[in-house]
């Protein structure tokens, strides 16, 4: 059966190609699903910055609790969080970049499906991207 | 947008101020310095409009050099036309420019549109309102690769105008927030863009080209 990839990808922010995603940790390929007691990765990636001027992104993730889901900083062992936020200074001819956070889903399975929101938001613009990103 | 300073609204402290006039014309030039952010050395200048009915407290011209590996300079200002307006005077200015670069002439010209967040690199002969085979008004943004000096421009449906610039400037600072659309060019090389910068200029009806043009290109070269 052909599942759909937890991905998205932002439409309005001239210039800018954002796309969000949930990843497995070893491929790095988009995922369908996450299973209970695995580690996946969430990352907001900055594809390409073709303005000629600067853009400052305030980005965060939001889950709405951590009961399934949660994040956690890479190489810490510091507490689950059900948020994270950065901000991205683009500048032109530089290479944008990508942030990443672990996410870990919890045993045993409590719900079919869990929600990341992304908030993306720049001078005057403001965007919300949706992963719906199904539990096995 | 707020127009108002706030303490919440962010800005660029420790701005330096110089007045100066262009046949009768008077503008102020803010002048943040170096600033250093992500690993990048940035001077940002801005030109705001002082006295003239429209134009006083808006920003007519920024800048921005980069320096580096390569010292890049780009020059942007808010546009107030739509794409096909937009593309139809590109195709006019790059008719009558074109044939002073003979190692432009008969080249594709190499766009890069923007369409719901995905670019589509494209290559196009003139004209382009003929050869552009995307719907004009779903191109948010566009960028030409040239060598006379890429340009980039974006499209907006509500514009983002500031119009109290001065407020912040009288307090010693610069708000971060640009307005939008904007269009750019990169005036390292060259200032060849500053003629049809001041053609698309937001403020093309309220001030003489001849002022706009020297705005623009004087925004290349000023230091306070």
């Amino acid at each position: 059966m052909w599942s759909k990839k937890v991905k998205a990808k932002a439409k309005h922010f001239p210039g800018v190609e954002i796309e969000t995603r949930v990843i497995d940790n070893d491929s790095l390929e988009t995922v369908t699903a996450v299973k209970p007691y695995g580690a996946y990765g969430h990352s907001v990636e900055i594809g390409k910055f073709k303005a000629v001027w600067p853009v400052t992104l305030k980005i965060g993730s939001t889950l709405k609790d951590t009961q399934q889901l949660a994040f956690r900083e890479a190489g810490t062992s510091g507490q689950d969080a059900p948020a994270w936020e950065w901000e991205a200074n683009l500048f032109p001819n530089r290479i944008a970049g990508e942030e990443k956070r672990l996410l870990i889903c919890a045993s045993p399975k409590r719900r079919k499906h869990d929600a990341i929101t992304v908030r993306i938001d720049s001078d005057g613009r403001g965007e919300d991207l949706l992963l719906k990103v199904p539990i096995d | 947008m707020n127009e108002r300073p706030t303490d919440e609204e962010p800005v660029y402290p420790h701005v330096r101020l110089d007045t100066r006039e262009i046949d009768g014309f008077s503008y102020v030039i803010a002048d943040i310095g170096s600033l250093r952010q992500s690993g990048v050395t940035r001077d940002h200048t801005r030109l705001i409009g002082l006295k003239q009915r429209g134009v006083a407290g808006h920003p007519l011209v920024y800048s921005d050099s980069y320096s580096g590996m390569r010292d890049d300079l780009y020059i942007y200002a808010r546009h107030r036309v739509s794409q096909k307006d937009f593309f139809s005077r590109l195709d006019a200015f790059l008719e009558t420019t074109l044939p002073n670069f003979p190692e432009l002439t008969g080249k594709p010209l190499l766009f890069s549109f923007q369409v719901d967040g995905d670019f589509v690199d494209v290559e196009l002969s003139l004209p382009l309102l003929r050869n552009i085979e995307l719907p004009l008004d779903q191109i948010d943004f566009a960028r030409l690769s040239i060598n006379v000096g890429d340009i980039a421009v974006e499209f907006n449906t509500t514009p983002v105008i500031s119009s109290q610039e001065t407020a912040f400037t009288q307090k010693g600072a610069l708000r971060r927030q640009l307005e939008s659309p904007l269009f750019g060019f990169d005036a390292s090389r060259s200032d060849l863009w500053a003629s049809f910068l001041a053609q698309i200029h937001w403020a093309s009806g309220l001030i003489s080209k001849k002022i706009l043009q020297t705005l623009i290109r004087s925004a290349a070269t000023v230091k306070t």
